[in-house]
């Protein structure tokens, strides 16, 4: 296990940071396939995103293996994704490059703003 | 703000035409889902209006970038080549015209001097290495026998006539006019223009070039800024591109 978090943590050094609506997408779909518009809505928790900014992004995604298209509605007007392997991996790296990133700024004392209730 | 569905959808899908074909195609239906779905879900119509207009802008110069491959290596490499080939133009071209910009006030005394046969020396003496003169646009005017021995002149070079190399005279023998720099010591440099007078010998004048060269210099320097500023854009739009499409 630590191995593991080991492993993933040389690697997102290794590897870029991912945009802030790669991020989102791949949030969005971690926990199983969904149409288009749903991960908008959902990724819009994170980041600003439109409709133009989030079909590119995912023809990217497609394009780099990231996520791949399950399926097309009857009626033509949704596309359903879900996350690859690869999609998988490049979330989970992402995650321990923030993990580490919150241990450091913890050593050096700086905190989180307190949620408004 | 309030507007009605349709006309919000219609004026969405006559946005769509800014995406290149490939992604209309593919992803129209989809993304006149969403702005309906949108527009249904929020009481603020022009907010909405807003950020898809502003969405779409943004994806779209994507989209097409992508599409076009503006920027790709190549693209990017050659429109450098073209700007750099460009600058070198405009720096040739600009320092041609400084240079030649030195020639005209001497070119016009030796001219006058040609035709009506009376050299315009005033009484005034001008002493060519001094700094006023080298930083200024003061002419000087001198003639010659037709051996190029100095003869009279309303110049000095350090107390002395102003006596050039022999060789430009029998260039303005051969070409009836030459032009010609002339350096008697470092920095002084002199555009002299020359030529033969009808009754005999030359009349030859002359102005400091190094208040072009002055000018050509700040010129080069806003050149090679503009350069720089080209590279770093380029790199900027390499970048960039790169991450789009690797994101």
């Amino acid at each position: 296990m630590i191995q593991g978090m080991a492993t993933l943590l040389s690697q997102s050094k290794e590897s870029p940071p991912l945009s802030p609506a790669v991020f989102a997408v791949l949030l969005a779909l971690a926990d199983g396939e969904k149409h288009g518009y749903a991960i908008m809505q959902e990724a819009r928790a994170h980041t600003p995103m439109g409709p133009g900014t989030l079909y590119g992004t995912l023809d990217r995604m497609l394009e780099s293996g990231l996520v791949r298209e399950t399926g097309l509605s009857e009626d033509g007007r949704r596309r359903y994704y879900e996350l690859t392997a690869a999609g998988k991996r490049s979330l989970a790296v992402e995650m321990a490059r923030m993990q580490h990133a919150v241990k450091l700024a913890r050593a050096k004392g700086v905190r989180a703003l307190e949620a408004k209730p | 703000m309030k507007i009605s569905g349709a006309k919000f959808l219609r004026v969405y899908a006559w946005m769509l035409q800014l995406y290149p074909p490939r992604f209309r195609a593919k992803h129209e239906a989809q993304l006149l889902d969403a702005a309906r779905l949108q527009h249904g879900e929020t009481e603020n119509h022009g907010a909405l209006a807003c950020a898809l207009l502003g969405d779409t802008m943004k994806a779209s110069l994507r989209e097409n970038l992508r599409d076009s491959g503006v920027a790709s290596t190549a693209s990017l490499l050659g429109f450098a080549a073209f700007f750099t080939l460009l600058l070198f133009v405009v720096m040739l071209c600009m320092q041609q015209v400084w240079r030649r910009g030195a020639d005209k006030a001497p070119q016009q005394l030796v001219t006058e001097a040609r035709s009506t046969g009376v050299v315009p020396m005033d009484g005034e003496v001008r002493e060519i290495s001094s700094p006023a003169w080298v930083d200024g646009r003061d002419t000087f005017v001198a003639t010659y026998d037709a051996n190029g021995n100095v003869q009279a002149s309303n110049g000095r070079f350090h107390g002395a006539l102003p006596q050039p190399p022999r060789g430009i005279f029998q260039m303005m023998q051969k070409r009836s006019e030459h032009k010609v720099t002339w350096q008697p010591q470092r920095g002084v440099r002199v555009a002299l223009v020359g030529q033969p007078l009808p009754q005999g010998g030359y009349v030859v004048a002359g102005q400091s070039l190094i208040p072009g060269e002055a000018s050509t210099f700040s010129f080069y320097r806003l050149v090679l800024a503009m350069w720089g500023l080209m590279v770093l854009s380029l790199a900027t739009i390499a970048v960039w591109t790169r991450r789009q499409r690797t994101a």
